[in-house]
This record gives C-alpha cells, sequence and structure tokens, in this order.
C-alpha cells in the first residue's frame, strides 16, 4: 500500500498541470500580498503622508505604543483628547490658511489616525437606532458616556435580533441564544496594532477559493488520467488494481490536497507577517466585528478559518475524485468542479426563506468565507440540536467529503475498459 | 489449470461484439486470429475482468473469476492493445509500479525487473524516462511489465505491433521459454508469429469462434483450396479482381505466379497446393 502510494504521488507530482497551478498559486499568493503594501499610507505628525513599507511600519509602533484593554476610563481618554482636537478651531485651518470643514492632515495625523480603529467602533457603537455607523456620533456623546460602550453594544446585539426579516425572525430562543453567546464575550476588548491579522482574514476568501481550485486541478486527473492514457487496462488487470490502488489513490489525494493547502496558506500567512507584522493575535474578534457573537481572539479566528479551509479542501477533493472516477479525462472533471464551486456563489440570498439562506450559506463557495461564519447570526436546529453556524460548516464540509469517497471507489472498481 | 469461456457474450448497444464463445483452455499458447472487430480485443478484455459480459461466463477451474477476483488476477499478465504508459516515469519506475500493483515483493520487484528488462533489451536505458523512447521499446516494456509476476495466465494483444523482426523474433523465443505450464493468448495480425509459437489457433469472425485447432488442423480447413497459377503480367490485375490471391510473384520470363484461395479450381492448368494459416487468413477475411 506505502509503495503505491508513493507511486501515486510521483505521478500526480510529475504531471505538468500540478508543477504549473502549484507555482501559480505560490506567485499569486505572494503577488497579492506584496500588491497590498501599495495601498498603505500613514499621514505624520507634521501632516505628510508616507506610503507603503514605511507607513506599515510607523502605524505599527504607533498604535502598539496605545496597546491596551478598552476599559471604560480607556474609551473615555480617547474621545476626550477626539473631541478636544475636534472643537480646536487651529485643527481645521488648512495648508493654505482658509478653515475647513474637516481637520487638517496634521491634526488628522496626530489626534484621529491614530485612535481612528477605537474612534469607528464607537461609532458603530453609539449609532442611532437602526443605523449601523454614524461618524459624527463621537462629536456628539459625553466622554463620560463613553463607559457606556459594551452595554451599547448588547443595545445594538438585541435590536439586530429583535428586527423584522422578510425571510424570517429569529426566535425567542434563538435570540436567548445568541444573548447569551454575547454575555460569554469578555470584555473590555483588548485592543493593540493588529493589521497583519486584518488583512490575512479579509484575504482568506480569495486565498482559500485559490487553494480550493488548485486542489481541483492536482486531483483532476488521479483517475480520469488513467483512462485518458489507457492505462487503466493494466491497472484494473492486475492483483491490487481493484482495491489497494483505488485506496492508495485517495490517502496519495490527501496528501497532496493536506500539502497544498498547508503549504499555500503557510506561504501567504508568512508573507503577511514578514510585512506587517505578527501583532495583535490576542485582540477580541469584535475589533475588527463588533456584533460578531463568537468570543474568540483574533488567532482563534485565524485557527477556525484554516480549519474550515481545510474541510473545504477536502470536501473539494472529494467532489474532484468522485468525478475523477467517472470522467474520462481531466478537463471535463476542472470544468465540472470550477461551475460547482463558483455557480452557486451568483445565487442570491432570498427575501423569504430563511431555510434556504442557511442552506446557500453551507454551499462550498461560501464556506471559503468561513471568516464571516464567526461573525454572523446564524443557527441550525437539527433534529432537536441547536447547531451554529461555524461548527455547521465543518460538519458539513467532513460528511461531505466522507460520502463523496466511496462513489469514487465504486466508479473506479467498476469501470469498464470498452 | 482450465479457463473456459461458457456462452461468452458481450453486447455494444445493439452490436454483438462477441457472440456465445465457448472455448475452454488448458496450458499451451493459443494464437487469436481475426480480422479488425471480430472481437479479439472484446474477449481478451473480458478475460482480464476489465470489461464485463453482456452474459455467459469465464471460469477458472470451474469458478467464476468475478468471485476469485484478487487471486485470479495475482496469476493474470496483460498487454492491452493501446498500452497506457507513464511517460514521465522511467522504465525502472514502471515495472516497480507494475509490481507493486501486483503485490511483488521488493526482493521479486528488483530481481524480476533486472532480468526482464534484460531479456527485452532495456536494461541500458532502464532509468530513462518512457517518454523517450521508441515505440518499439514501449511494446518491449510493455511485455515485461505482462510477465513480472510470471502469471499463469498471460493476454497479448497485438504484442509485436511496432517490433522489428529481429525483435520479434525474441519476443517468440520469449514467449516459447515463458509458456511452460500456462495459458498464453496472443492475437495478432500477424500470422508468422502465431504459426510459430502457437499450440492452437482459433480464429474469430463477427464475434464468433470460426475454428479451433492445432495450426495443421485449421489449414486443414482449407486443404484442396490453394493453387498456383501462372499467367502473363497483363492479365495478373484481372484475376486479383476475380480470386482471393493470397501472393504475387514476378518471375523471369515477365510471367507472374498467382496463389490462389478458391474452393473450386480457378483455372484448368491451376495446380493445387498445401495450404498455408496465411491462405487460411485470407480465405476467411479477405473482404474485411
Amino acid at each position: 500500500m506505502k509503495k503505491l502510494v508513493k507511486y501515486e504521488l510521483l505521478k500526480a507530482y510529475k504531471r505538468k498541470s500540478f508543477i504549473i497551478s502549484v507555482a501559480f498559486l505560490g506567485i499569486l499568493l505572494i503577488a497579492l500580498n506584496c500588491l497590498s503594501i501599495s495601498e498603505n499610507f500613514w499621514v505624520k505628525e507634521d501632516g505628510t503622508t508616507v506610503t507603503g513599507l514605511a507607513a506599515i511600519q510607523m502605524e505599527r509602533n504607533e498604535l502598539q505604543s496605545s496597546a491596551g484593554e478598552l476599559t471604560a476610563d480607556k474609551l473615555q481618554s480617547v474621545l476626550e483628547s477626539y473631541q478636544a482636537a475636534r472643537n480646536n478651531g487651529e485643527n481645521y485651518i488648512q495648508d493654505d490658511g482658509s478653515k475647513g470643514t474637516d481637520m487638517n492632515n496634521a491634526a488628522f495625523g496626530k489626534y484621529e489616525q491614530p485612535v481612528s480603529g477605537i474612534l469607528n467602533m464607537m461609532r458603530e457603537c453609539f449609532a442611532p437606532a437602526g443605523e449601523t455607523y454614524s461618524y459624527y456620533v463621537t462629536d456628539k456623546i459625553r466622554p463620560a458616556d463613553a463607559g457606556l460602550f459594551y452595554e451599547s453594544r448588547m443595545k445594538k446585539v438585541s435590536e439586530y435580533l429583535n428586527m423584522d426579516y422578510s425571510y424570517g425572525n429569529y426566535s425567542e430562543a434563538d435570540k436567548e441564544y445568541f444573548t447569551d453567546k454575547n454575555d460569554d464575550i469578555d470584555t473590555p476588548f483588548y485592543y493593540t496594532y493588529h493589521t497583519g491579522w486584518n488583512k490575512l482574514l479579509a484575504s482568506s476568501y480569495a486565498m482559500l477559493m485559490a487553494v480550493a481550485m488548485v486542489v481541483c486541478i492536482c486531483l483532476a486527473p488521479m483517475f480520469s488520467s488513467e483512462y485518458q492514457t489507457g492505462a487503466d487496462a493494466i491497472l484494473l488487470s492486475t492483483k491490487n488494481g481493484k482495491s489497494k490502488l483505488i485506496f492508495a489513490k485517495i490517502v496519495a489525494a490527501f496528501i497532496l490536497t493536506t500539502i497544498v493547502y498547508f503549504i499555500g496558506m503557510a506561504v501567504c500567512t508568512i508573507t503577511t507577517f514578514t510585512i506587517y507584522g505578527f501583532n495583535g493575535w490576542n485582540c477580541s474578534l469584535q475589533i475588527m466585528n463588533l456584533l460578531a457573537p463568537s468570543n474568540v481572539n483574533l488567532l482563534q479566528t485565524y485557527l477556525y478559518v484554516l480549519l474550515a479551509g481545510y474541510c473545504l479542501c477536502l470536501l473539494m477533493q472529494g467532489i474532484t475524485l468522485m468525478l475523477s472516477a467517472k470522467m474520462t479525462s481531466p478537463f471535463p472533471v476542472i470544468v465540472s468542479t470550477f461551475v460547482l464551486f463558483f455557480v452557486p456563489s451568483f445565487i442570491p440570498y432570498s427575501r423569504s426563506s430563511r431555510l434556504f439562506n442557511n442552506l446557500l450559506n453551507l454551499l462550498p463557495s461560501n464556506m471559503a468565507a468561513a471568516y464571516t461564519a464567526l461573525t454572523k447570526y446564524e443557527v441550525y436546529h437539527i433534529f432537536g440540536l441547536r447547531i451554529s453556524y461555524p461548527v455547521m460548516l465543518i460538519i458539513v464540509a467532513i460528511l461531505a467529503a466522507m460520502i463523496t469517497l466511496p462513489f469514487a471507489y465504486k466508479s473506479f472498481r467498476k469501470h469498464q475498459v470498452a | 489449470m482450465e479457463l473456459t469461456l461458457h456462452q461468452l457474450t458481450k453486447q455494444f448497444g445493439s452490436k454483438t461484439a462477441v457472440d456465445n464463445v465457448d472455448v475452454t483452455l488448458s496450458p499451451g499458447v493459443y494464437g487469436l486470429l481475426g480480422a479488425n472487430g471480430a472481437g479479439k480485443t472484446t474477449i481478451m478484455r473480458m478475460i482480464c475482468g476489465v470489461l464485463n459480459p453482456t452474459s455467459g461466463s469465464i471460469r477458472i477451474n470451474q469458478h467464476n473469476i468475478q468471485d476469485v477476483g484478487d487471486k485470479y488476477r495475482s496469476g493474470l499478465g496483460y498487454l492491452p492493445q493501446d498500452f497506457g504508459y507513464y511517460p514521465d516515469f522511467t522504465a525502472k519506475e514502471f515495472m516497480y509500479y507494475v509490481a507493486a500493483l501486483k503485490g511483488l515483493s521488493d526482493k521479486q520487484t528488483k530481481y524480476n525487473t533486472r532480468e526482464l528488462l534484460e531479456a527485452v533489451s532495456l536494461s541500458n536505458v532502464a532509468n530513462k524516462k518512457i517518454r523517450t523512447f521508441s515505440g518499439g521499446m514501449k511494446q518491449r516494456l510493455g511485455i515485461a511489465q505482462a510477465v513480472i509476476n510470471s502469471p499463469q495466465i498471460l493476454v497479448l494483444d497485438e504484442p509485436t505491433a511496432g517490433l522489428d523482426p529481429k525483435e520479434r523474433v525474441r519476443f517468440r523465443n520469449l514467449i516459447a521459454d515463458f509458456a511452460r505450464d500456462k495459458i498464453v493468448i496472443l492475437s495478432t495480425h500477424i500470422v508468422s508469429d502465431v504459426e510459430y509459437i502457437a499450440n492452437t489457433i482459433l480464429v474469430m469472425k463477427n464475434g464468433r469462434l470460426l475454428l479451433r485447432g492445432s495450426v495443421d488442423e485449421v489449414i486443414c480447413s482449407i486443404q484442396g483450396m490453394v493453387w498456383k497459377y501462372t499467367v502473363l503480367e497483363k492479365d495478373a490485375s484481372r484475376i486479383q479482381e476475380q480470386f482471393c490471391v493470397a501472393n504475387l510473384h514476378h518471375l523471369d520470363n515477365g510471367a507472374v505466379e498467382l496463389r490462389i484461395v478458391s474452393e473450386d479450381m480457378p483455372f484448368k492448368d491451376a495446380v493445387n497446393v498445401q495450404p498455408t494459416l496465411e491462405d487460411l487468413y485470407l480465405y476467411h477475411f479477405q473482404a474485411q
């Protein structure tokens, strides 16, 4: 069996499609990260702007120096400083001497930019009922009320749960479930420089999609190329051709998927951290998504994304192997898996059925958005059990991956050389 | 050991590729003769278990080969007509891979690979990629992989395709040495290949088994039907259209000596001669 697995891996990695797609993935992941460097800018205290790596370094130094828990005192102090700056007329005098409606660059760089992340959280948290964000609310609230940040957040949660949805409202039990989950979230939130994690999680959808596609391309020939080249006649006439060989192919596919996935994600993660730094792993998820109902930090969030992404790749592996064992050449296998992967992402969410939307959330293309699973207020009721969306994603992916493999096994075993 | 094809039939849609074939094979070399589409490849695929019969059965020592499964296949060697290989594998890697598929031990794998690559004159290119091989070299590698497990039943579909005359002689000798106490079934269009090494000839036509017997026995079926006749060169082409001409030999005096296969005496001066296997093939498959 070990020998067969070795030769299946040898066959796979010697294929041009494997070499090209893996190289393409590596280049793509590095290129995407490197290109994102140019998007960064930082306004210095003198009002001048730096971009690229210098901006990243300045942001990192500035935010790290003010790292800490978002306590009532901290929030009050941030708001007091910001409002003082906002109320100082000198901060509105522009370079040409005129008085503008917004603070000048130097004041922005000195007073708003270093705390913009915290201010934005307050702008979400204290936004009037029915609104998700209000820029000017930070001008209006009293600094002493900043301490009501966490109570206000819970009000927003309650507001979200009690809204009228055309596709169905939350049941009382589900409302209680999500309220309890929010009650369990550790407060005060820890806040520091976390751009590396932000970039990583924001790009995780594209990364997972790319890796899953490469997995499909690498595995598409696993069975189908045997039919295409005519090697099937020899393989199926041997002692192990209808038994151990199929297991060996499945094991080899599993090893390939694992290697491609983890190396791909490692390349992307290492590149991101090299550019932006590792800081911020212990920040609460809520500093990126205020209403997220999960009590996890950014490291835990990323580990979940890694796990869900891996399960997604195993699911795509299963689907690819199943199609590969049915089809007589790798190309239609690749086309079919791409169609199965991408087409459902164009299906719009229903305005009338929460069940339909919940099912849609479990399709492979939506599984790639694993990060958002931790931020959504979705729950599944199966046989009286309440299963959270993040857990459901993993269960469905693993079950579907396991269900597809026997089909692949049987298809190859029963294949007729005609 | 006995391999029995019992009322074996294979249909592809409305086309019957193999039609109710009944034959029992015991150790020996069997030459399967037939035109394209006669059903040779289909019957070989069914014997190798890579194609299921529509009806009928294949039995090894009275047991259905599908029930015997792995055990049956462990004693099987197969060279398909279009031999699928892995272009980026070396000859040695390919042999090792097939050995692993056939469940050979490491020791057996190394020994048999070395011996067989030597036997098919590929030992000097054992570490070269198959993509660099000529058609003949690939065919020899195909033959080597088929026998790596010393199979009790060896099925070779067009094994001499792509081999030059010298290689064909080597192949015949290899099979002759190998065939003792084994069932070897080989199909070929090159009649002389089976004429030399086959103990039994099986002639197939339109999916049916037409004739079965030793070379002499099957040739007997056209005894008295082969004629030698000498004509002027200008008349030769007209006679070719009229009769089944097995051979045409230009003589020094401008005349042509024709070898005609015909149930009736074609011409008054025609001389009856001893038939060969090639005459038999032409007699049955001229139209195809």
